[in-house]
């Protein structure tokens, strides 16, 4: 009986002393660290902003569907281009972009798979990354020089976040200076941050250059580490791209000029735009096999090489408009080097099937077959050339018509042997891109959308030179476009429409009680989705 | 029992023979059941004060010779004793009262068992022969409509995968709302499928505070607790049981366009998007007729062989030539289908032991073919106990189980174009699933099959797919090993050698699930998905192992009517879970491995750990078998959490009365057994979707190119803390008019609070939210199951039971602002969660066909801003509600519509037996709420070429000045969602039906067998429901997808005991 007892209590006493440590309960995961410590020093803040990097160009971050449109800065110029009218989506092919293509993705803000959320989410994504990483300016530990590096790709990556945001959800900045644009956030995010109201176009630019000229300071006489990095060149490039959206043309010239250095502005017919380490590339993404990907990324929507022509290149054709095509010279290489003629398997043909961009594994163009996506796909973000125009159209706006022909000739001189704008005169836009004036600044502008087709946003320029546009099926639309875009009421022949201006997305517009919607359709009414900016 | 009532009666009847009789006088007599009117055998009849006695005989009749004046003591194992004076007489006939507590079923509760009546919460128990008359290979199928309060999904048809349970609805948002598993008395981590619902002697649901405190940390959302089969003392019992079927679709398809139809419904579309865009009709026929053959493909895909897709379509009628012929008119879905999904389950199992040492012994194989080809489901398990008793003072055992399953599915699902219930079942019925020459006939390859047609040659839909070729070239295969450990020590315990210690006991118990998988994923280097990377081989680990070590001391101990039960323990659960992944392209055509794939493309691996510590404890006393009361405490510390805030404390407090004991109530001859139970308590839940919830973090899966990267993915909450839930529960049971009717009614009333939601930022923040502790809801219910014993003989048995239920959820608190908008729906303050809140249509405009909807102006203050009323609903200024067609106005007028909650839901089934013959069933019923079928909207609005209708759309307008129901067909109308995809969730479905035979003894006696039953069951038999094609349980919320359909059984099984 007593042995019973004692080996009870002693059994008892045994298990219950097994009780266990508290600091067991102290769990953290395997594939990330605090926050805290990331940014004690330049080794993890080198990490914070390559991880930033990454965010810019990997696809299907920003949404819960819808993944294939939503690749970063190559699926906005994509969006962009596809929303002017020198690019024709030929078919709606999975449905990709068709609805960027169609003007039919305002009304979808409240789903977190469309095109408001995205680009919203994207934009404000980076900047909340980037807020991080400045905040730590005074704290990292390291070399002047790495810190240095590190915040001035911090701040231009948040100018270019502002800038972009800025022309996607507001109207022009010229023209509507005062009027809604984004809110504006430069400190860090935590738990309980609030909404901010939106600052107007003016205050959302004045943050973007102040940001961008704190770049350029700090990147100054630095060397790109990796071609997705922000250097010198780079920054200003943004500046120039930022301080021409603005009208600034001084300032705009001014960094086109340093930036242009970064790179070549000769024309290369065999470069596909799949070579980062291309000498005319600024800044781009060097995709490796193991961060590339099959479906979601640009070249996937443009070669239609891939897969034989049933991938989303061959079956929603992106091709030159008729419009764009007719003006480029026969004797212009990028003519024959970048479209052709192309009969399509319905036996119809809607315009000038591009080859401008195509992946590095395949045999030859035309080939039908793609061997391998992962590699030779790399982004491409920036070329000497865009600055070579930018700084064209400049000196045109600033008076400077000389200077200005003779940079528009130098950059034309390998792409058409007998280019010579000397003739032209004059800074006339037409109301409409259709409307010829025949004058300098038209010219300039001609090149520039050929020059940058498929890269740079053609809709974007269109807001800021406050044109109108049209579409027609001359000019190789297909039919089911021109039907919904008149179904849906749209105005793009107006530079005041709100056509182009996305919605803003419902989750913001439920977590932050100052956000104001843009309005649904092509302009403000006194009902719901005001611009209150109008009101005043 | 049986034995041991049969060894008890024979030792007696010795005893009585044993006396000398005095001489007296013969009383004869027969001794029946009070509620049966049939013969109790082996009743013992005992003369009082004596040892004389004797026994009825096998049909209840006994003799025996005693004095004039003797008391007769008449008893029974399962009845109340009866003392009867002879006073002289010679026949003496008695009726015996069931004895309803030593009838009751013992119910398994948190760290132990109890006396159901003794018992103060609320549970539900499912015996096994309740659960082996549903045909399921995962037993969270076999559960719906056995249990009142609990809530089932359909589950896919994937053979082997689970259905989802609620119980007692919806108890969470962001955290989990599903059950705890607890096997064994050891919560559960392995899979489902791996159970073998053969193995299971009891399933008990435990639904309120009272029940499931005891499990606390993660008791909230209710416990299902499973006990396998062990072994009893007696002769070795073996048991083989075989069960063969065929399966089918238990959902009909939805209604699809036929050929024809389709081709007429595209050209009217295609007329209609250049009407509305401002052209004639007549021109608007025009351009139909020139763009069909862009839209559809071109004329490869024109099965019209005598007519081209331009001249195919009248546009005087919009119908097609009458002579047209189609060479071809393939149906994918019928093709995709399996029609021989057999499904084979065979067990064998041996019971016994001694009265020291049980054990138990099975083995089983399940072989279960999916209804869509190539999917199926094999497991190989076997199960061993043993239960010793070391001593008087010590017992040890445990059981181990192990399985093996190996599955073949499709990794695909929603809408992705390899998902074959997506892209098979909307595949405009003009795509022929072979491949055709340019007459329309079979392009046969050199071997003289059928080739695939992979859309290759401009089919608008799916190109490079062949959803049919691609199951079988692709492959998707998970083999897991599951084992499980359940080991207990026990010291101590009431036996008399204990001494002064008597009752007081300490165990140990130790149990581990091990779960690993291996799943490989392969992408055919020619079609599909792997088309672009030459193929792609994707391998997957996982391992999860997780333990609970508890160690309990109790007292239990009777003092004359006092019994005292006392319990105190120490929980650790550890949980930890491996991946690793690995993926390369460019594949050796039909090899499944990595080696012989040329590019690594991606490899990862991650771990999590999860650990709680608990200490409990438990304080029961009850008097008289009259009163009973329950108060359980425990804290739980989770690794969930931040250290200050990690520890929770839960607690319950019941108590239960027998009414029916009281002398007042012995008049009330109609009552057997009433108990009213009442309890209150607190339970928490720690689930959030993340195990490091609290925490900020920069995440390191960023690398750009070769450099390392990370960026921030959540945001610190160092106050996340447990979700709690209080409830109410009070409750009546009672057994009435001599067994013929068994009531249990419940009512409950419980609040969650300290809700984690995900605390809503502006995404221009970067961050939609951050974890928080901030809402609060609220779910009341009653349910009532009712059993009738219609008739209870000998050799006719027929019950029924009935039971229904209501739940009402209403959302009480949310964040700073009262409503969370997710899709169409909408967790408002004062709604039930999931609240459909949609523009409303309004019908269609007869002259221009457009779709009308409901817009309205809000009410406003003098500030503009919107008023709402006492609810908090936004007031609609009267008289502000037109018809439009602007669908920006209509989507700035919604509604709130309903949701998914059923009014009232509920099962009835009847279990009859006659003579040899067995025969059950069992169906399920839910009334009242609604779905958003999304297949079924996007089947209504088509939006990708090449995707068909469903047949509504023939209520389509088609002229100006029809009354059409539908509006004109458009594609990628750009029509907003409405109200017009609600569907109402109604449903009665027939779950089971079997009927059985059992031969008779004395033939299968003959053969050496114990018993032999042959069976037939169909199962999952079919749903009645408002739209063919729907599943209204696909989920809890009111959601349903282009999914695996739930599948029915017809089988036939044998069933022997050796």
């Amino acid at each position: 009986m007593k042995k019973i007892i004692i080996a009870f209590f002693a059994f008892c006493l045994l298990t219950l002393a097994s009780s266990c440590n508290q600091e067991l309960l102290d769990t953290v995961p395997t594939t990330a660290v605090s926050g805290d410590f990331m940014l004690e020093n330049t080794e993890g803040g080198f990490m914070a902003l390559n991880g930033t990097l990454r965010f810019v160009w990997r696809w299907g971050q920003t949404t819960t569907g819808n993944y294939h449109q939503c690749f970063g800065i190559q699926s906005y110029a994509l969006m962009g281009d596809l929303m002017g009218e020198d690019m024709v989506m030929a078919a709606q092919g999975s449905g990709w972009f068709w609805y960027d293509y169609n003007y039919n993705v305002k009304s979808r803000f409240s789903s977190t798979t469309w095109r408001p959320y995205d680009a919203w989410n994207y934009y404000y994504t980076i900047i909340s990354q980037v807020n991080y990483i400045l905040a730590a300016q005074e704290t990292m530990a390291g070399s002047k020089a790495e810190v240095d590096y590190i915040m001035g790709n911090a701040f231009a990556l948040r100018a270019y976040a502002y800038h972009y945001l800025a022309m996607t959800f507001a109207r022009s900045y010229i023209g509507h200076e005062d009027r809604l644009s984004v809110p504006i956030y430069t400190e860090p995010t935590s738990a309980g941050t609030e909404g901010k109201p939106r600052s107007t176009n003016r205050e959302v630019y004045a943050q973007a250059m102040s940001d961008i000229n704190q770049a350029v300071t700090l990147l100054n006489g630095k060397s790109q580490m990796h071609v997705s990095h922000i250097d010198q060149y780079v920054a200003n490039g943004i500046k120039a791209r930022i301080a021409l959206y603005m009208g600034d043309y001084k300032t705009a010239y001014e960094a086109a000029a340093v930036a242009v250095k970064g790179g070549t502005i000769d024309f290369d017919k065999n470069f596909h735009y799949n070579d980062a380490t291309h000498s005319s590339v600024l800044w781009g993404a060097e995709v490796i096999t193991s961060q590339g990907t099959t479906n979601p990324q640009f070249l996937v929507h443009m070669d239609i090489d891939y897969n034989a022509g049933s991938g989303y290149g061959g079956r929603a054709r992106k091709c030159c408009s008729t419009e764009l095509y007719d003006q480029i010279a026969d004797s212009d290489l990028r003519k024959t080097a970048w479209w052709s003629w192309q009969v399509l398997a319905d036996g119809k043909t809607y315009g000038y099937q591009q080859w401008k961009f195509q992946f590095a594994n395949k045999a030859y163009q035309g080939c039908g077959k793609v061997d391998d996506t992962t590699t030779g796909a790399d982004h491409i973000f920036m070329r000497a050339a865009e600055m070579q125009l930018i700084m064209a159209e400049c000196q045109a706006r600033l008076g400077n018509e000389g200077q200005a022909k003779d940079l528009l000739n130098e950059l034309m001189k390998t792409r058409q042997s007998d280019y010579d704008c000397s003739g032209k005169s004059g800074l006339q836009l037409g109301k409409l891109t259709t409307d010829k004036t025949g004058s300098l600044l038209e010219e300039i502008i001609l090149q520039r959308r050929i020059e940058l087709w498929g890269e740079y946003g053609r809709i974007y320029d269109i807001k800021r030179l406050r044109q109108g546009f049209e579409r027609t099926l001359a000019m190789g639309h297909p039919q089911a476009d021109l039907n919904v875009l008149a179904t849906n009421n749209c105005h793009l022949s107006d530079p005041e429409s709100f056509d182009w201006v996305l919605t803003i997305p419902q989750k913001e517009l439920d977590a932050n009680p100052y956000m104001v919607q843009n309005p649904l359709g092509s302009y403000a009414s006194d009902g719901y989705g005001d611009d209150p900016a109008l009101n005043k | 029992m049986r034995k041991l009532k049969v060894l008890c009666t024979c030792l007696l009847t010795v005893l009585a023979l044993g006396t000398a009789l005095a001489q007296n006088i013969t009383v004869k007599g027969s001794v029946k059941d009070a509620s049966t009117g049939e013969g109790v055998p082996f009743a013992s009849i005992q003369v009082k004060g004596t040892m004389t006695g004797t026994a009825t005989d096998g049909d209840g009749n006994y003799s025996i010779d005693v004095p004039k004046n003797a008391i007769l003591l008449f008893s029974s194992i399962g009845y109340l004793n009866q003392e009867v004076a002879v006073e002289g007489r010679t026949v003496i006939d008695i009726l015996m009262a069931t004895d309803a507590e030593a009838l009751e079923e013992t119910v398994v509760v948190a760290y132990g068992t109890a006396k159901k009546s003794s018992f103060t919460g609320s549970a539900s128990a499912v015996k096994s022969e309740t659960l082996n008359k549903r045909t399921v290979s995962n037993v969270s199928k076999a559960i719906e409509g056995l249990v009142a309060g609990v809530t089932s999904t359909a589950g896919s048809g994937q053979p082997g995968e689970s259905a989802s349970l609620h119980i007692r609805g919806y108890g969470s948002i962001n955290a989990s709302s599903t059950p705890l598993y607890v096997v064994d008395g050891i919560p559960y981590d392995g899979a489902l499928s791996a159970i073998n619902p053969a193995d299971i002697e009891n399933l008990t649901v435990l639904k309120d505070a009272s029940a499931s405190a005891l499990y606390g940390a993660r008791g909230a959302n209710g416990v299902v607790m499973i006990t396998t089969k062990r072994g009893e003392s007696g002769y070795a019992n073996v048991n083989f049981k075989a069960q063969f079927g065929l399966q089918s679709r238990s959902l009909p398809r939805y209604n699809m366009l036929s050929q024809d139809e389709f081709v007429e419904i595209t050209w009217e579309a295609l007329r209609n998007s250049s009407y509305y865009a401002g052209n004639s009709m007549a021109d608007a026929g025009a351009y139909a007729s020139s763009a069909l053959s862009a839209q559809l493909g071109g004329e490869f895909y024109n099965p019209y062989k005598n007519y081209t897709w331009e001249t195919l379509v009248d546009p005087a009628t919009g119908k097609i030539k009458p002579d047209a012929k189609a060479a071809w008119n393939e149906d994918w879905m019928d093709i995709l289908t399996n029609h021989k999904a057999y499904r084979q389950d065979y067990q064998v199992g041996i019971t016994g032991g001694t009265e020291k040492t049980r054990y138990n012994l099975s083995a089983g194989y399940l072989d279960d073919r999916g209804v869509l080809i190539t999917t199926k489901f094999d497991r190989y398990s076997i199960r061993g106990g043993v239960d010793h008793n070391v001593t008087k003072w010590m017992q040890v055992g445990g059981n181990l189980s192990y399985s093996y399953t190996d599955s073949n599915s499709s990794q695909y699902s929603s809408t992705q174009t390899g998902n074959a219930w997506y892209t098979a079942q909307f595949m405009a019925p003009i795509y022929p699933v072979y491949l055709k020459d340019e007459n329309g006939k079979d392009a046969l390859d050199e071997n003289g099959q059928r080739q695939y047609d992979y859309g290759t040659n401009g089919r608008p839909k799916a190109a490079r797919f062949n959803v049919v070729g691609d199951l079988y070239e692709n492959h998707y295969r998970t083999k897991a090993d599951n084992a499980s450990i359940r080991s207990y020590a026990n010291f101590g315990g009431s036996d008399p050698v204990m001494g002064a210690l008597k009752g007081l006991s300490f165990s140990v118990n130790f149990g581990a699930d091990i779960r690993n998988r291996a799943i490989t994923s392969y992408y055919n280097p020619y079609h599909g998905d792997g088309a672009s990377t030459s193929g792609e081989v994707d391998k997957y680990a996982t391992r999860t192992m997780s333990y609970t070590f508890n160690q309990i001391l109790k007292y239990d101990r009777k003092f004359g009517a006092h019994h005292v039960l006392a319990q105190a323990g120490h929980e650790w659960y550890n949980y930890n879970y491996t991946y690793l992944y690995a993926e390369r392209t460019g594949v050796y055509p039909g090899i499944y491995e990595l080696n012989p794939a040329t590019n690594v493309t991606d490899n990862a691996s991650y771990a999590y750990d999860y650990r709680i510590e608990s200490w409990f404890g438990r304080l029961n006393y009850d008097f008289a078998d009259k009163y009973y009361v329950e108060a359980t405490w425990r804290t739980d510390g989770s690794s969930r959490f931040y250290k200050e805030n990690r520890w929770g404390q839960f607690w319950s407090l019941g108590g239960s009365w027998r009414i029916s004991e009281e002398k007042f109530m012995k008049s009330a001859q109609w009552v057997d057994n009433l108990t009213l139970r009442l309890s209150y308590g607190q339970l928490g839940n720690d689930d959030l979707d993340s195990y490091y919830a609290w925490q900020s973090f920069y995440n390191l899966t960023w690398p750009n190119a070769g450099n390392p990267g990370a960026i921030v993915t959540s945001l610190e909450n160092k106050n996340v803390s447990w979700e709690k839930k209080s409830s109410w529960n009070a409750g009546i049971e009672g057994t009435f008019f001599h067994r013929f009717l068994n009531l249990t009614a419940e009512f409950y009333h419980q609040t969650t609070t300290d809700m984690l939601l995900s605390f809503p930022m502006p995404t221009s923040t970067g961050f939609n939210g951050y974890n928080s502790n901030v809402g609060s809801m609220r779910n009341i219910g009653f349910e009532a199951t009712l059993r009738f014993n219609w008739i209870n003989r000998h050799d006719l048995r027929f019950s029924s039971t009935i039971m229904g239920y209501k739940n009402k959820n209403t959302v009480l608190a949310l964040t700073d602002t009262d409503v969370i908008t997710s899709g169409n729906q909408v967790i408002k303050v004062g709604m039930p969660i999931y609240t459909f809140y949609m523009p409303k249509s309004a019908g269609v405009d007869p002259e221009t066909g457009k779709l009308l909807y409901w817009c309205y102006e809000y009410e406003k203050d003098a500030e503009g801003n919107v008023m709402k009323d006492d609810k908090g609903v936004e007031i609609i200024k009267p008289g502000s509600e037109q018809k439009t067609d602007d669908s920006s106005k209509a989507t700035a007028s919604k509604y709130y519509l309903g949701s998914r909650e059923p009014k009232f839901q509920g099962s009835f089934g009847s279990d009859l037996q006659w003579k040899n013959f067995d025969f059950s069933f069992l169906t399920t019923f839910s009334i009242g709420g609604l779905v958003y079928d999304s297949p079924y909207a996007s089947s209504m609005e088509v939006s990708y070429a090449g995707d068909t209708w469903n047949r509504d759309i023939l209520k389509r307008w088609r002229n100006p000045g029809d009354n059409a129901e539908v509006p004109a067909v458009l594609l990628g109308a750009g029509r907003i969602n409405t109200d017009r995809w609600l569907i109402d969730a109604s449903y009665f479905a027939i779950k089971s039906i079997q009927l059985g035979y059992t031969f008779p003894q004395k033939w299968t006696r003959k053969a050496g067998m114990k018993s032999l039953r042959i069976f037939a069951t169909g199962d999952n038999i079919c749903m009645f429901n408002k739209l063919a094609g729907m599943d209204p349980q696909y989920n809890f919320s009111g959601g349903t997808s282009w999914a695996y359909t739930p599948t029915r059984t017809f089988s036939l099984g044998l069933d022997i005991n050796f």
